[in-house]
């Protein structure tokens, strides 16, 4: 088959996009869980390809180990939870917080035997975890999520999303689809039209469309009581980095004049954490800056946007099925306007994969936020 | 202020066209001349926006970045005056820029 000139530069652009081939990016922090599903049940998650076992100790403190007993690889979530120590439930090896062995029954000496602890950091209704290099870990390098910080009311949920994280990001990069894949939620036909800008750095890549005059959604409009009304949509999609997207949007009146208009803001951080090469831990938390003492708005909001959300990962997990079934390596995908943040982004990820590969070598350690941060 | 830049279409036509300072050329050939496409957008992803430069002007270029490089090696007449003009901000150094549209080869 001859290639046209566009198949034959997608190929080779197609080289440069992280995919479900792509490597893991262990230097950087990830959310390993909602604080309320770590207990003092040992909870057995997979993360960037490792088996890990998290508890609560007794001062509440949350531990992340390897889930792998040192000795004959018997998972540690299957064993008990002693004190602060978690006994494994085959042979008995006694691990303390840090993942060191303080007893083997059988004899009286441990001889420094240890599996790998996580440094983990607890912030508002998730855990952060460190899966890199130990002495990178650095909890000042953890991303904002300013919906937890601005007094905003929120509400969190997880998700079990059987396909690549790499998707989710660029699903999240480009809301065009909000118009097709969304149309029964929260998508409105005229989303996908609408004008947007793109801002690209080294390392941080956002578009804000700007949907207007539009009808609102349910899930937007009740709320805010722009029902029937002609609004303003406009929100910003926003990689902050590999761990974490977050969505900003305002909704106005159209008719109010600028100093008219109540701020109603929300901002939703969509947190994707790899599993393996063809699932990812999709947490979600959502926040409002407005009718903040109105519980059933949490509750109506939650429950109308986490069924958009489980529109993505039905699509997400239908476009991985067919990636699985049909692995040709020849195979090249065609690249469109609003697609410039999402390649921007899948060729960060894959820079940065590589470096730690060590296939490449860069100069200066990536910053972030060199670009201004949407409002 | 605008710029003024000398074009050879893809048709052959010969055009002096006038663009905005910080426009990008990709967009100022596909809106106002013909054989630039310009589909992805502007991220060096799709190859409809090869023009050859006139050589006097290319060290006033900005550089080229790898994913530009890789992509230009993939297209049939690539020479030493092959850039993709997505890549490529005008601004007053450019005054007076010459170049020709690459017709696509099938």
């Amino acid at each position: 088959m001859t290639l046209t000139r566009i198949q034959r530069a997608a190929q080779v652009a197609g080289k440069s996009l992280a995919g479900r081939d792509t490597p893991f990016i262990f230097n950087e922090w990830y959310v390993a869980a909602l604080s309320r599903e770590v207990s003092r049940e040992p909870l057995a998650r997979t993360i960037l390809g490792k088996t890990l076992v998290f508890y609560r100790k007794q001062d509440g403190g949350p531990v992340a180990l390897s889930n792998r007993c040192a000795h004959r690889s018997f998972p540690l979530d299957k064993g008990t939870l002693v004190g602060d120590h978690l006994v494994c439930g085959y042979h008995g090896m006694r691990y303390n917080e840090l993942g060191e062995v303080i007893e083997v029954p059988s004899q009286a000496s441990c001889g420094g035997i240890s599996i790998r602890h996580y440094p983990l950091v607890e912030m508002g209704p998730v855990i952060w975890i460190w899966m890199g290099q130990p002495e990178q870990a650095d909890p000042a390098t953890i991303p904002e999520m300013p919906m937890l910080e601005d007094g905003w009311v929120t509400s969190e949920d997880y998700m079990d999303l059987k396909a690549n994280y790499v998707y989710l990001h660029e699903n999240l990069l480009d809301l065009t689809h909000l118009s097709f894949l969304h149309a029964n939620t929260f998508g409105t036909p005229d989303y996908a039209r609408a004008d947007f800008d793109v801002q690209i750095s080294d390392t941080r890549m956002w578009l804000k469309r700007y949907v207007m005059p539009t009808r609102l959604p349910p899930v937007w409009a009740k709320p805010t009581r722009l029902e029937g009304k002609d609004a303003a949509r406009i929100t910003t999609s926003d990689f902050v980095s590999p761990a974490l997207h977050i969505v900003h949007a305002e909704f106005y009146d159209l008719a109010l004049a600028e100093s008219e208009r109540p701020d109603q803001r929300i901002k939703t951080a969509h947190i994707p954490t790899p599993s393996t090469a063809t699932e990812t831990h999709y947490f979600v938390v959502h926040g409002r800056n407005f009718a903040l003492e109105e519980g059933d708005v949490t509750d109506f909001m939650h429950q109308q946007l986490m069924a958009a959300f489980q529109e993505d990962v039905v699509g997400l997990q239908q476009q991985e099925i067919l990636m699985a079934a049909e692995m040709d390596d020849n195979y090249f995908e065609i690249s469109v306007k609003s697609d410039a943040a999402s390649v921007a982004m899948r060729r960060y990820l894959k820079r940065r994969a590589n470096e730690e590969q060590g296939l490449i070598t860069t100069d200066a350690p990536a910053t972030v936020g060199n670009i201004p941060v949407p409002v | 202020m605008s710029i003024q830049i000398e074009v050879t279409a893809a048709s052959g036509r010969q055009q002096q066209l006038k663009a905005a300072d910080g426009a990008l050329l990709m967009e100022v050939l596909r809106d106002q001349s013909d054989g630039v496409e310009g589909i992805c957008g502007g991220c060096a992803a799709c190859g409809t926006c090869h023009v050859h430069i006139a050589p006097q002007w290319l060290e006033r270029l900005p550089a080229m970045p790898a994913e530009e490089h890789d992509l230009l090696d993939a297209l049939d007449v690539r020479n030493d005056q092959s850039r993709l003009s997505c890549q490529i901000r005008l601004d007053a150094s450019l005054d007076g820029l010459s170049l020709i549209i690459v017709p696509a080869e099938c």
